[in-house]
């Protein structure tokens, strides 16, 4: 054991087993020279524990977590409002439809209407959309449509833009910048992603309409409705304001 | 409950910046201090604790477990003390201890059961310990602070330094035997001055 001081290390900092500690302990009783160098190591760790450090205060400057954008207008409408919106266009579409139905049906009194042409005016069916909606209508709701959708865009795109300017973003950095360039990342993903669901908002509706305007084709056709009464109604209704 | 540093490591890789910042208050103390102790001086230390948690945190995905948070701190801010020394081509300072006159001493004396006599006393240790230390080799001056001052295991210290663990032991025998020898002269040194200044008055 005197030969091997360096394995008095783990008994005086109390980490050898429980073994090796019983041989240890049983040198000391008859080895004095180890048993002054135990004790003088010991009192050098009393030693060390003088040694201070310097109160000092914090050098690190928090990271903040990046604030998220505010969602787009169509995101704050409530669930529930949505809904009853879209119930409200669908009574609205299906009492359109079935009146135009009510009024297009075939009837003996047919030929009179057409012979009695200004007969018809007060039952004119004008709230029936598809039988007067055209081309040019059609163009004016998707004029309105890309109106309220598209100035919001714009405004987050410059806003954004704007953002990127301002904090001078260095791709490589880390902390506040790295975070910086996540926000900017994930608001130009969100831009395209709301861009995108817009585009497919407009074709949907499109569609919708297109889809509407076949189906009155075939009702016509089904109900054997005569050609000049449609050239009538086309004709009546397509000065009238209320064909948007 | 607290949660350990493997949480917030966790949670801090996922992008919680919140429990890195945590956890840089939990460890900022001691990493400061293993600068401070390596290096002498304050202004430098302060540089490389900032510099050891940026670090930290752009290493965070690549910090797989494999040892505990705390000792990957360590190594870290050890490399950064080591390549400091290296830049800077100098040994450690041993700062003198502040209030070395009677103002400063009664300005820092906050301990009302410490008479000024012992805190003269205790500041002269730590600056006597500080020189000594900073006279060991660079191996054993890092395995002993790692152990007296920051309570690594000797495996702990092995897995910090990569090096093998009867070498911790080594090195923590020989640096402990070259400060005894060290202390306890000055120490008798002191005592023959004082019985000196004793005889003489």
């Amino acid at each position: 054991m005197c030969d091997e001081r360096d394995r008095l290390i783990g008994y005086v900092y109390g980490e050898c087993d429980s073994e090796e500690q019983a041989l240890i302990d049983r040198h000391l009783e008859d080895c004095h020279v180890c048993r002054d160098e135990i004790r003088g190591l010991r009192r050098t760790r009393e030693d060390l524990l003088a040694w201070d450090v310097p109160e000092h205060r914090s050098v690190w400057t928090p990271f903040v977590p990046a604030v998220a954008p505010p969602p787009p207008w169509y995101r704050q409408v409530p669930a529930w409002a949505m809904a009853a919106a879209a119930s409200v266009m669908f009574v609205a579409g299906a009492a359109g439809g079935a009146a135009t139905h009510a009024f297009l049906a075939p009837d003996p009194g047919g030929a009179s209407l057409i012979a009695t042409g200004a007969t018809t005016q007060p039952a004119r069916p004008t709230s029936a959309v598809p039988v007067s909606l055209s081309d040019a209508d059609l163009a004016r709701i998707v004029a309105a449509v890309r109106a309220q959708v598209e100035p919001d865009f714009d405004t987050r795109l410059a806003a954004v833009s704007a953002q990127a300017a301002e904090r001078r973003v260095v791709p490589a950095a880390v902390g506040p910048g790295a975070d910086a360039v996540r926000d900017l990342r994930e608001a130009v993903a969100s831009l395209r992603a709301d861009s995108n669901r817009h585009a497919d908002w407009i074709l949907s509706l499109t569609s919708e309409v297109g889809d509407v305007r076949k189906s009155t084709a075939r009702e016509f056709e089904r109900i054997g409705y005569d050609q000049s009464m449609r050239a009538l109604l086309t004709s009546s209704t397509a000065g009238s304001p209320g064909g948007r | 409950m607290q949660r350990t540093d493997e949480d917030l490591v966790a949670l801090a890789t996922a992008g919680d910046l919140e429990a890195f910042n945590q956890l840089v208050a939990r460890w900022e103390r001691p990493i400061y201090a293993l600068a401070y102790r390596t290096l002498g001086r304050e202004e430098d230390a302060r540089d490389v604790v900032q510099d050891a948690f940026l670090r930290a945190y752009r290493g965070l995905k690549g910090f797989k477990g494999q040892a505990k948070f705390s000792s990957w701190l360590y190594r870290i801010t050890l490399n950064l003390c080591r390549d400091w020394i290296r830049r800077e081509r100098r040994a450690p300072i041993v700062q003198t201890p502040e209030g070395t006159d009677a103002v400063d001493l009664v300005d820092s004396h906050s301990d009302p059961d410490e008479s000024v006599e012992e805190l003269v006393a205790r500041r002269e240790m730590s600056a006597a310990v500080a020189r000594a230390m900073a006279e060991l080799p660079e191996e054993q001056r890092t395995a002993i602070m790692l152990k007296e001052y920051h309570g690594l295991t000797f495996q702990e210290i092995a897995d910090t330094l990569d090096c093998p663990l009867s070498t911790v032991k080594t090195r923590l025998y020989q640096g402990l035997s070259v400060l005894r020898r060290r202390l306890e002269r000055r120490q008798a040194e002191e005592a023959s001055l004082r019985r000196a200044t004793w005889e003489s008055s």
